[in-house]
């Protein structure tokens, strides 16, 4: 079995140092791994970066994190992921990484992810250049994916995304807005691995469970739906 | 050019600023017109986050009472975890 803690949506900056250290702290007791499901800062800022870096970093397991749209706001994501880089905190996009725990080999692969929508009521990549470019943000970002998740070699293989790949776990957001919070092509890139569990943020009105259309768990875990400073799930071998 | 006169373009004004504004950025803000009050929900990481949230929506309706309902999200440790066998 392997231990994995994970929140999104933390949004941190100077006012709320401090504010997730004593739950992290008692990670090493509950988790072999933290995952961070993006939307980490409120703008993309150097200093809010180095505010995750002070809170999420040093601890005593390992932190892997993909970015969020907030985290891309300042224009400088490399900024962001140099500051975290420099904690010891890991950030995919379109790569994965595996570690060794005392359950076995966790791989995890991450991209940020885009927006598009969902079967049947999704943008295609049609008119305009803009709209174009936007279907092919998410088609882009779909394909990173669903290669990275292919290429781990390990015993369990969690999908990390910050957009949401079923519309399952978005169930409490208004209907009109489910294209700006996810994309079925990340469901089916995870799908395509296929991954044991999928672990994503963004929807902060949405809920916390889902399943993706090949049967993989999805579960949302920005931080105003899971209520807690992070989630925790034990996932067995043949889980998903 | 702007007609915050009327209640829905106030609304969707305070929406972007809550969202746009450098000092705020939060998105998920409900903003609710009711019998000429407005009520605004949602969750953030913080105090101080909700009551200038408040103050910003309560800008754009300078006629009505604003009532905060925003909550400040807990950050204590699961009591348990999810097994996924």
């Amino acid at each position: 079995m392997i231990r994995i803690a994970a929140v999104g949506d933390v949004h941190m900056d100077v006012d709320l140092l401090g504010r997730y250290r004593p739950a992290l702290l008692e990670l090493p007791e509950c988790a072999d791994v933290l995952l961070l499901a993006g939307d980490l800062t409120r703008h993309g800022s150097r200093r809010e970066a180095q505010c995750v870096a002070q809170e999420f970093g040093g601890l005593q397991v390992p932190v892997i994190a993909v970015l969020g749209n907030h985290d891309h706001h300042g224009d400088e994501p490399d900024q962001v992921v140099e500051v975290l880089a420099a904690s010891g905190i890991q950030v995919l996009e379109g790569s994965g990484v595996v570690i060794g725990t005392p359950g076995g080999r966790l791989g995890v692969a991450g991209v940020k992810g885009f927006g598009g929508g969902f079967a049947g009521r999704c943008a295609s990549a049609f008119g305009e250049p803009e709209m174009k470019s936007f279907v092919r943000t998410t088609e882009h970002s779909a394909e990173r994916l669903s290669k990275s998740l292919q290429e781990l070699e390990c015993d369990l293989r969690v999908a990390l995304t910050h957009y949401a790949p079923v519309p399952d776990t978005l169930v409490g957001e208004p209907l009109e807005i489910y294209p700006f919070l996810g994309s079925y092509l990340l469901g089916e890139a995870i799908d395509s691995a296929p991954a044991d569990l999928a672990i994503h943020g963004h929807a902060h009105a949405g809920s916390e469970r889902g399943v993706t259309p090949g049967g993989v768990r999805v579960r949302n875990v920005a931080h105003p739906v899971i209520k807690h400073a992070y989630s925790i799930f034990n996932l067995d071998h043949g889980a998903g | 050019m702007k007609h915050a006169e009327h209640d829905e373009y106030a609304e969707a004004s305070a929406q972007r600023e809550l969202a746009e504004d450098g000092g705020i950025a939060e998105q998920g803000m409900e903003i609710v017109r009711r019998d000429g009050c407005v009520v605004i929900r949602g969750e953030v990481e913080s105090e101080h986050r909700r009551d200038l949230i408040a103050q910003r929506v309560a800008a754009h309706f300078p006629h009505c009472e604003v009532r905060n309902d925003i909550v400040v999200v807990r950050v204590g440790r699961p009591m348990e975890a999810e097994e996924l066998a």
